[in-house]
């Protein structure tokens, strides 16, 4: 076996009790208990959460790719609780949803961590930095604009209490949604602001006070909703898989879209996701979702956004000031957190909140 | 003003670190590693010589004094420390803007120390992805 870093280092011994243990849960799962060896691993250097690694396993009698996470030694995001992202994986496919299959898994034990197995899904991931330049007709970007809107409303049209979801946090009330969210960022930002600013303080005012703009519905929201997380045929874009569902929870559905159309995803472009118009996503959400999000709320789940992107940013922040992870882009956040305040400041210039 | 709230010795390690022990072991050229490890012995060599400029932190503390003084909280000093007690106060007095209705010129004081905040302390990397 040759176990490799994505920049081609050997991993430590540490790694090696996990790969084994891996090995012997995929001779269970997909070898009917006969020995595996992986041939192949690739751990992933990318995103801020769970550590991801690609491998390729083989038996006697066949070989295939997957897609492992493992619960990291400290991420941005407070909880990874295997558990609770395969109850959503598994969740997401029974309502038809395009989400990679849950193998294997093992829940986190004392002083081991959890992990989970997925089928790995073939294709591209694109980002807002080379959406375009990965898919090059914009009628194909348009297309998977449209795919996507229309996933999010099959996702959001299950009844919550339909999908038994004990893992999550109890479903909230269809009219306190933004509240919930707002207090729960704010007691975030309150912990790793040792500087406050000042913009994030009258957002998360302005939030709490308009807290009634919200739909007024609940849903599973899969809450980081964006081409990052998609997966897409090389060739026409074409949506193969939505992937990261370790946030998901019961909100309002209209934070899905809000976080697809982000501002720090698209920049000055109109284009959601840099994919299709916003108007043009909006009205296919609507035919198939059978109602359509008012603009106030879409404006309150645009501020809370690019508030819980800027708390996200100094999260990062805190987690390199305590020495949990000496990484430059972890401190660098410091700086790049200005990129969210400044869409925000400029939706204050513009009136779209904080009146 | 994030940036302030990083402590610049351990910025300072964690750029020495990084460059030593995960560019340095992936570089195969003699002479490159040679130029690397002069850059990893200056760092070392400016280890505890490093202090935030002084001009730049005085601007950010004026910005916050004018916003303070916008918002019926008197500011004082210029310092890292008045600084941080500053941005609380603010930080107070706007938790609790929209009580009683709030004032436009809030609202405007806020839009108008942002805008000034954000060019200061951008990544310089970003800036062009901002409206004008």
């Amino acid at each position: 076996m040759t176990a490799v870093t994505e920049e081609g280092t050997q991993m430590s011994d540490g790694t090696s009790e996990f790969l084994a243990e891996l090995a012997e849960a995929l001779g269970v799962a997909v070898a009917d208990g006969s020995p595996v060896e992986l041939v192949e691993v690739d751990r992933r250097a990318e995103g801020n959460s769970w550590e991801t690694y690609l491998v390729t396993a083989q038996w006697q009698g066949g070989s295939a790719s997957y897609a492992v996470k493992r619960e990291p030694l400290s991420g941005i995001v407070g909880s990874y609780d295997v558990a609770r992202e395969v109850a959503l994986l598994r969740a997401a496919a029974g309502l038809g949803l395009p989400v990679p299959g849950v193998i294997t898994h093992r829940v986190t034990e004392p002083g081991n961590r959890g992990f989970f197995v997925m089928e790995r899904l073939i294709g591209a991931v694109p980002l807002p930095h080379n959406v375009t330049r990965q898919i090059t007709e914009a009628d194909d970007r348009a297309a998977l604009g449209r795919r996507v809107a229309r996933e999010m409303a099959k996702l959001h049209a299950a009844a919550p209490d339909s999908l038994h979801l004990p893992e999550l946090d109890a479903v909230p009330a269809a009219g306190d949604t933004g509240r919930v969210e707002n207090d729960q960022w704010r007691r975030t930002y309150e912990e790793v602001a040792s500087i406050r600013i000042p913009i994030l303080d009258l957002a998360l005012a302005w939030l709490d006070h308009r807290a009634d703009h919200v739909s007024g519905r609940v849903s599973l929201v899969h809450n980081d909703f964006r081409v990052g997380n998609l997966v897409v045929e090389p060739d026409n874009g074409a949506l193969v898989g939505v992937l990261d569902w370790e946030t998901a929870h019961f909100s309002d559905p209209v934070a899905d879209l809000a976080w697809f159309f982000q501002r720090t995803s698209r920049g000055r472009s109109p284009l959601a996701c840099k994919l299709l118009h916003v108007d043009e996503f909006v009205d296919e959400y609507a035919e198939a979702a059978g109602w359509r999000p008012e603009q106030q709320t879409l404006n309150w789940w645009a501020v809370q956004s690019l508030a819980k992107t800027a708390i996200g940013c100094l999260q990062a922040v805190a987690i390199f000031e305590r020495g949990d992870r000496p990484e430059l882009r972890y401190a660098n956040m410091a700086h790049s957190v200005y990129y969210s305040l400044g869409w925000l400041n400029q939706m204050l210039r513009d009136g779209e909140w904080g009146s | 003003m994030t940036i302030y709230a990083l402590d610049l010795g351990q910025v300072q390690q964690t750029i020495r670190d990084t460059l030593a022990e995960r560019v340095l072991p992936a570089i195969e050229s003699g002479d490159a590693r040679s130029e690397l490890l002069s850059v990893i012995e200056m760092l070392d060599s400016l280890a505890a010589r490093l202090d935030w400029d002084a001009g730049p932190l005085a601007a950010t503390a004026s910005r916050t004094a004018d916003l303070g003084a916008a918002l019926g909280q008197p500011t004082e000093g210029d310092d890292l420390a008045a600084l941080r007690e500053h941005r609380a106060s603010i930080a107070a007095a706007l938790s609790s803007a929209y009580t009683n209705g709030i004032a436009p010129a809030i609202v405007g004081a806020v839009a108008e120390f942002t805008t000034a905040d954000i060019q200061a302390e951008i990544s310089p990397g970003l800036r062009r992805g901002l409206p004008d």
